[in-house]
């Protein structure tokens, strides 16, 4: 990849470096989130033509819990649908899910909003969603043992119908 | 109809890891995390690029007895296990920190699925997984998902962990898993029939936390000898095997057993 960010060491002795980091955090982060391990998976998964026809559209989706970086996301699958030339007219829409929790104790029904995490946890639930049942108690009876009944984490969907799904 | 894309690149993850051993064994307590914790630091010891993979999310160890505290996985392009004490080490303890993790069945799949798919261990001789006790969604999982593993089963001078062991075991052979041989730990005295033998050490308790410490011990010593067992029990072809038999007897002389027993 070219530098995009025309990085010279005199333009970085002149940089803030907390801001620039804050900043740049996207450009900076391209190559080495775990979001590419995912993608890859998305890709392996549609090549392999196991349960999706050849050429259809498909759906990416983001459960909310996860909270995967949709940007750094889509670089990634962009850049590895460069290296699969049979998949070039392969149209992904990326669509997120909110999450929803039920509780198995109480049977409470409640959503992301309702639990409060730091950030440092929620770093910690986007590298394994199931670290939610360590750091998320549900609001009614403060029980762990709830089910994430929705939006969990990477999920494909393939849609029957192509024309509404842009190229992505 | 949706799909989990996650299954798919499991076994791409797991590609250049030579062997998978699953350490398990069929009751809680007999000792399956520090034989796996130990038998990794001993392949590490006797050469081999190795890794340990702690799968019981909800009653993590290994971290304990390897003191891995401030190591954390680095992110490039998936996550990379950090290097504890000379060995790839990756838990689910690294994320939960000091909580506890209350999972259901489904959650542990989920979590195990997440970590196989996100972790790249690159290239390794062997990949020890310390499983939970019992034939459970664990063990299905491996199962299914790393068609490569191969399993040691663990069990004490007991006859409950006998008995169910003996049961456990023959679900495996029906799934045509590969056995590579049963250990028996707390050993009190030499009995025929069993692929290796782990006296009873009572210093051993006082080392945990401490890989120098368990390095020293006799109990180590015993899963030294179970190492070089592990190692020259390989899927390898012949030539293969030869050549690392060889490699194994210059490095060693025959096989280090006689540590201060």
């Amino acid at each position: 990849m070219v530098n995009p960010l025309n990085l010279q060491p005199s333009n970085l002795q002149l940089l803030d470096s907390r801001r620039f980091v804050q900043e740049n955090r996207y450009l900076l982060s391209l190559n080495i989130m775990h979001e590419w391990a995912l993608a890859e998976s998305v890709i392996k998964t549609i090549k392999s033509g196991k349960n999706i026809k050849k050429g259809s559209p498909v759906e990416v989706l983001f459960g909310e819990l996860q909270d995967i970086d949709r940007e750094i996301f889509s670089f990634a699958l962009d850049e590895l649908l460069k290296q699969e030339p049979e998949l070039k007219k392969t149209r992904i829409k990326i669509e997120t899910e909110k999450a929803e929790f039920e509780c198995v104790s109480c049977g409470a029904k409640f959503d992301l909003k309702a639990a409060v995490n730091t950030p440092e946890e929620k770093e910690n639930i986007h590298f394994i969603p199931e670290m939610a049942k360590a750091f998320i108690k549900c609001p009614k009876c403060r029980s762990h043992d709830f089910e994430i009944t929705k939006g969990r984490g990477l999920s494909l969907r393939v849609t029957g119908n192509g024309e509404k799904c842009r190229k992505h | 109809m949706n799909i989990d894309p996650r299954v798919s690149i499991i076994e791409d993850r797991l590609e250049s890891v030579k062997r998978i051993i699953a350490v398990t064994g069929f009751k809680g307590g007999i000792g399956k995390s520090v034989i796996s914790v130990s038998l990794a630091l001993a392949l590490n010891e006797k050469g081999f690029k190795t890794g340990l993979f702690d799968m019981d999310f909800s009653g993590a160890s290994g971290h304990i007895i390897l003191n891995s505290a401030g190591s954390f996985p680095r992110e490039d392009k998936g996550l990379i296990p950090p290097y504890v004490h000379g060995i790839k080490f990756m838990t689910a303890a690294y994320f939960s920190g000091d909580r506890a993790l209350p999972l259901r069945g489904s959650s542990v799949s989920n979590a195990i699925k997440e970590l196989l798919t996100v972790t790249i261990w690159d290239e390794l001789d062997f990949l020890i997984m310390d499983m939970p006790p019992g034939i459970n969604d664990t063990a299905l999982d491996v199962i299914k998902l790393v068609k490569k593993a191969e399993i040691l089963p663990v069990q004490i001078p007991s006859k409950i962990s006998e008995d169910v062991l003996k049961r456990s075991i023959e679900i495996y052979r029906e799934l045509g898993i590969k056995i590579t041989g049963t250990v028996e730990n707390m050993s009190a005295s030499s009995k025929p029939g069993f692929y290796s033998q782990i006296f009873y050490d009572k210093a051993l308790e006082k080392t945990l936390g401490c890989p120098e410490k368990i390095m020293k011990t006799c109990f180590y010593g015993d899963v030294l000898k179970l190492a070089l067992k592990v190692s020259r029990t390989s899927k390898m072809s012949k030539r293969e095997g030869e050549r690392e038999k060889t490699r194994l007897v210059k490095q060693n002389g025959d096989i280090p057993g006689e540590v201060k027993k």
